[in-house]
């Protein structure tokens, strides 16, 4: 359609915005030349593609062969009698090559899938990562081991099938299919080799190998006449797809790569695939040429992976750089275990409620930045949300505050303490709430105060919240000024009773983890009780309690304390030589 | 259809499915040869040189779960009640009777021996009357306890009505027969007392009175027990029987141990399994 045609059956003014559809539109933001954005079409794979694919797909497609099988057996008596001519033609091979050299070398294969052995690999696994702080990575050997072994069970008590009717050579134990001696060997490997060697050749190399040692394993146990083939071959496939998805799903590599180093950051991996994804995705969405991205600030961040993006070089932006936020499914669980963990110990704060998807988290982000913006506030200026991978990783791209330092690194003299107080008032009288208050989140930048990371912000708050956000910010103040100082300052911009009630407010569970460290080690130096200060100079407040005992919070502590006594019983049942693992 | 949503469908459909299979896992004694359950196979796999393997006829109402198991070597059922096992159960190649005493089997090519801690139901109680006075009030006694329980157990009370023979001698046939003895003589008929001994040891109580005697005696009552071993042994095997009740249980064990439990003849599933062009065990 040309230019003509378009205004003719659209008309003139709606012809002059459909101009700019398609084109190379440009603006700019704050200096930064936003250019050629790019529509992704139909049918073409995301930046970032969801990590399940090659050897994931295909161990799925075995644990789902799998399940087939066994809903067949079930269904079907006649499948049963076929699996069972199938697995007596192989027997009986095996049992006509059977001589004492072979016998001998088959026992000897066997016990590679005895209980002690399967047992110091598990167990060895678990020590390593605990001492190197893999938490999930433990969790997920733990939930792969769980899974096959209650599995194997489960369905060896229902399917209750009989030893192969050939003379054993060897010791067994139990009923024979699944065969759980090769589903314990094959998970543990898998999950040893998942969660202890760092992707690469090495990773291949080993669970290449322990795929030969397990086939090796399960036909000596066939060929000793303990295990039918269709026993072992199951396993052989169930087991090592559970550690597989397992460890897809909850430690993927992506996201959790192998290093051996303690202390393991909590941080998605920005190099290789996902670094160029971000690239890729930030030209076409942002129309941004970004050059370089890297890891910015990690220490102070937990609920996402702060980023560094650097532009390429352009005359007509002054700043070389812009701030992101990576989030992905591992932050959007995170930040559910955070939330239901403060939901257990200190109860139901009015407004601490889940996100339901990382989309919905970013959006509302998105949202309450823009909010913060068009209200006034100080505030880093939005780009936008850049998707990496639909629904679950998406990056926020803001402003990158260039010679900004923390408040608690600047000198604050009486215009910060007026100006970080000013913002206060803003957000009141725009009806915000910050709720995330504490020094790594305001900065100082060209002598005034901007605040940072709005992720946590809401509108229209509690009274209750809008107080807390005030006695954060005088406590943060005060540690590089005087409390005396900070509480006449903020009496110019509140009423005493605001103040008072501020300090009412506060808890050790109101204030930031941050302050609350500052807050202790000023106590230790100085001698001062800040907290203690602004109530002694304010009017007197009852303290305002935020227990609030709700029947979701009575069923929480339940469910946690009956998780936590399944998880003690466990770990005894461990040590008295009984359980699982 | 989201791959969540195809595990979760397929899950279920494996669970639905396999739900009508429960509940095989127990050999029964009436299995056919022919066609016996995987427990049948299993037991006789586990000590194939074994002539017989334990089996099960029926379970009584008062069991709440049977627990089997096999591995090379050992096949077991535990008997459950509550959270109780009452009677354990093990198919083992040898095994140790220790003193247990032989006791007829009922099969020939099987040994039955016994090492069992019985205590019965009734709790027996024997009054020796002194004289004419104390004889007629001991009959009264008698007729007002008979048919009275102490801690469950009911009393079972004899007069000992010789009165030619000497006391002592009397006395120590009593305690022969009796969990507890009572001597009454003319004093204690006017005063309302006994003398009172129980036989399993202990001091004799004088100058007791009737319901301060029964409240001793009920401290004294054992719960009714059944604790201890058979033996069922025969060619390449031996079955042991571990029991350990009390209570209502202990009363019933023995009889209903003997109607469920049975024993199945490993040959007869070897030959079939032959019979269907196996070879299970090496000729």
């Amino acid at each position: 359609m040309d230019q003509h045609t378009s205004e003719e059956s659209t008309g003139p003014v709606v012809g002059r915005e459909l101009d700019l559809v398609g084109g190379r539109r440009e603006f700019k933001i704050v200096g930064i030349t936003i250019a050629g954005r790019r529509r992704r079409p139909s049918g073409e794979a995301a930046p970032l593609p969801r990590d399940l694919r090659g050897a994931g797909q295909l161990w799925l497609m075995f644990s789902l062969s799998v399940l087939l099988v066994w809903m067949w057996l079930f269904v079907s008596p006649s499948a049963s009698q076929w699996w069972t001519e199938q697995d007596y033609r192989l027997l009986d091979w095996l049992v006509e090559l059977r001589n004492e050299s072979l016998t001998s070398t088959a026992k000897l294969l066997n016990v590679l899938s005895a209980e002690w052995i399967i047992r110091i690999l598990r167990l060895g696994t678990l020590v390593a990562l605990a001492l190197v702080k893999r938490w999930r990575h433990l969790f997920a050997v733990l939930i792969a081991v769980v899974i096959v072994e209650f599995t194997g069970d489960v369905l060896q008590d229902m399917i209750g099938r009989h030893r192969p009717l050939v003379p054993i050579l060897a010791d067994w134990e139990g009923a024979s299919h699944p065969s759980r001696p090769v589903g314990g060997l094959a998970v543990t490997l898998a999950a040893m080799g998942y969660a202890l060697i760092p992707y690469g050749t090495n990773r291949r190399r080993f669970l290449f190998g322990s795929g030969v040692v397990m086939v090796a394993v399960a036909l000596s146990r066939m060929y000793l006449g303990l295990d039918h083939p269709s026993d072992a071959w199951v396993a052989l496939l169930f087991a090592p797809a559970v550690a597989v998805l397992t460890f897809r799903l909850f430690a993927p590599e992506a996201s959790f790569p192998i290093t051996w180093k303690r202390g393991v950051s909590a941080h998605l991996d920005v190099s290789g695939r996902r670094g160029e994804a971000i690239i890729q995705a930030v030209r076409d969405q942002l129309g941004i040429e970004v050059v370089e991205v890297a890891p910015f600030g990690q220490e102070g961040s937990g609920g996402s992976t702060p980023l560094r993006l650097e532009l390429a070089p352009d005359d007509s932006h002054p700043e070389d750089y812009l701030f992101a936020k990576l989030y992905s499914q591992t932050h959007l669980r995170s930040d559910r275990w955070y939330k239901l963990g403060r939901t257990i110990l200190y109860g139901a704060l009015e407004d601490e409620l889940r996100f339901t998807s990382v989309r919905r988290l970013v959006e509302y982000e998105d949202y309450i930045q823009r909010v913060m913006r068009d209200s006034g506030i100080p505030s880093a200026e939005p780009f936008g949300v850049v998707e990496i991978t639909p629904e679950r990783e998406y990056l926020m791209v803001s402003q990158f505050l260039f010679g900004s330092k923390e408040l608690t690194d600047a000198d604050v003299d009486i215009a910060i303490i007026d100006d970080a107080l000013g913002v206060i008032r803003q957000l009141w009288d725009a009806g915000l709430a910050h709720r995330d208050i504490k020094p790594a989140n305001v900065m100082i930048r060209n002598d005034r105060v901007v605040l940072i990371d709005v992720a946590f912000g809401t509108v229209r708050p509690s009274p209750w919240r809008q107080a807390v956000d005030l006695a954060n910010m005088m406590v943060i103040l005060a540690l590089r000024s005087t409390p005396e100082v900070v509480y006449e300052r903020a009496l110019l911009q509140f009423d005493p009773h605001d103040i008072a009630e501020a300090f009412a407010a506060t808890r050790s569970v109101t204030l930031p983890s941050q302050s609350r460290s500052s807050l202790a080690a000023f106590r230790r130096s100085h001698g001062v009780d800040i907290v203690a200060e602004f109530r002694r100079m304010a009017p007197h407040a009852e303290p305002i309690s935020i227990q609030r005992w709700s029947t979701r919070r009575i069923a929480l502590a339940l469910v946690a304390a009956f998780a936590l006594m399944i998880v003690l019983s466990t770990l005894v049942s461990e040590v008295s030589g009984g359980g699982m693992l | 259809m989201t791959l969540r949503r195809l595990l979760l469908v397929v899950a279920v459909a494996v669970v639905a499915s396999a739900c009508g299979r429960l509940g095989t896992g127990l050999p029964a004694c009436g299995a056919p040869p022919s066609s016996p359950n995987a427990a049948n196979v299993l037991s006789v796999q586990a000590l194939p040189e074994a002539a017989y393997a334990p089996c099960l006829n029926s379970l009584e109402l008062d069991w709440d779960e049977v627990e089997f198991s096999a591995r090379s070597g050992l096949v077991r059922l535990e008997f459950e009640r509550g959270t109780d096992t009452f009677l354990d159960v093990r198919l083992t190649a040898t095994c140790d009777i220790g003193d247990a005493k032989e006791v007829r089997s009922g099969q020939e090519d099987v040994t039955r021996y016994e090492d069992v801690v019985v205590v019965e139901e009734e709790v027996r109680l024997t009054i020796v009357p002194d004289g004419e006075r104390p004889l007629a009030h001991a009959l009264g006694l008698a007729s007002q306890l008979n048919g009275s329980y102490l801690e469950d157990r009911p009393l079972v009370v004899i007069v000992d009505v010789e009165a030619a023979r000497s006391a002592t001698e009397r006395v120590g046939e009593a305690a022969a027969v009796s969990d507890f003895v009572w001597i009454i003589g003319d004093i204690d008929v006017d005063e309302g007392t006994l003398a009172m001994r129980p036989t399993a040891g202990g001091e004799w109580i004088r100058g007791i009175e009737l319901d301060d005697a029964l409240d001793e005696m009920e401290d004294m009552v054992e719960d009714i027990q059944y604790r201890g071993n058979w033996y069922l042994v025969f060619d390449g095997g031996c079955i042991t029987y571990d029991f350990d009740t009390e209570g209502k249980l202990a009363v019933s064990i023995a009889r209903q141990a003997d109607a469920a439990i049975g024993l199945y003849r490993n040959s007869d599933l070897i030959d079939a399994a032959r019979d269907a062009g196996f070879e299970p065990v090496e000729r």
